[in-house]
């Protein structure tokens, strides 16, 4: 990636990510790091997977989700993350937005380049 | 079972990231600090080595990216409001160091002068000897104090609105700090070293206009650009 490329990912990345998390929690509950996991598998979601931290955080005191401690096979016990009914109405909020905001971008930048 | 970590690297690292947190609510820092302890938990085997912490504290990014997405979210005024960052702050600042500026372009002006007597005197003869005697009464750093002290009721309160005012970053509140004391010792030095180095009159001249014009065209150009800026993000 280019170096200013990493700036303008932060600036998408605010609201989207949040998003992004509450779609992985739609199925099932998950702890902390498997989320940070799977944000940074590919790196472009999310760079380090410590700023996942104060996201879940921000979620959880806005009740968008919950937190239950589960044991966990191996080791202490896990602190599972999952949907609210404030987070999956805002899951479908966003789902409604998404696809008309990305298709408008999508538009505008394939004007800019014919 | 893994034991909690307690890993050194892992607790200082814990350390750094609360500290760095101390802005946001406790509730909020208490439980991003148990998340990261957590997810450090998880990530290392009980007993992990130095190199494998490492890389786990690699993967969770600085405790500086946490915190500043931590602080993101917090609703903290931007800058362009409250009573320090409206239009009149960098406005007042900006006359006021002008004002200081011009006093101590004048004050040390007028401190430091340099005369060239020629030391006449009569020989046995009744012949009059002259001796081309190059006299600088350099005023030195008590100068550089007089033409600050001559001035304060100029910069002081320039310094400490610029200090207050949200709406200069820490470097250029350094900067607008610093501009008077500076120019003081510039306008002060320049013909002292000037002096020290070479003793004639045009190494003075030649410093003391340098000092003159470093001070009222540099001084001036960083004064007026750093109120500009602030002018535009002030709001009303």
């Amino acid at each position: 990636m280019v170096p200013g490329d990493e700036g303008i990912l932060t600036h998408l990345r605010r609201g989207a990510l949040e998003h992004c998390v509450l779609a992985m929690l739609e199925d099932e509950a998950l702890y902390g790091l498997d989320i940070a996991r799977r944000l940074t598998a590919d790196g472009v979601l999310m760079s380090s997977e410590g700023t996942l931290y104060p996201l879940l955080a921000r979620l959880r005191k806005t009740g968008l989700v919950d937190t239950t401690w589960q044991e966990s096979g191996e080791g202490p016990p896990r602190r599972y993350y999952s949907l609210t009914r404030g987070g999956t109405e805002s899951l479908a909020s966003f789902r409604r937005t998404w696809k008309p905001f990305k298709e408008a971008v999508d538009a505008a930048l394939e004007g800019g380049t014919s | 079972m893994n034991a909690h970590t307690t890993h050194p690297l892992v607790e200082s690292y814990l350390r750094d990231l609360e500290g760095l947190l101390q802005g946001i609510d406790a509730g909020e820092r208490a439980e991003v600090l148990a998340g990261v302890r957590e997810h450090l938990d998880g990530a290392l085997p009980a007993g992990a080595g130095d190199d494998q912490v490492r890389s786990a504290l690699a993967e969770l990014g600085s405790p500086q990216a946490i915190a500043d997405e931590a602080y993101a979210s917090e609703p903290r005024p931007p800058a362009g409001r409250g009573p320090m960052s409206r239009p009149w702050v960098p406005l007042t600042v900006g006359i006021l160091l002008g004002l200081a500026l011009l006093g101590i372009v004048l004050a040390a002006g007028s401190l430091a002068a340099y005369s060239t007597s020629e030391t006449v005197g009569m020989d046995a003869a009744g012949n009059e000897i002259t001796d081309e005697d190059l006299q600088f009464s350099g005023v030195g750093p008590a100068g550089a104090v007089m033409a600050l002290m001559f001035t304060w009721i100029f910069w002081l309160p320039a310094t400490v609105l610029a200090v207050a005012s949200p709406l200069w970053t820490g470097r250029q509140k350094v900067a607008l700090a610093l501009l008077g004391p500076g120019s003081a010792a510039v306008l002060v030095g320049l013909p002292e070293l000037s002096w020290a180095f070479a003793r004639n009159q045009l190494a003075i001249n030649a410093a003391a206009w340098t000092s003159l014009v470093l001070v009222v065209i540099g001084g001036g150009w960083l004064l007026i650009r750093l109120c500009r800026a602030a002018a535009r993000r002030s709001s009303t």
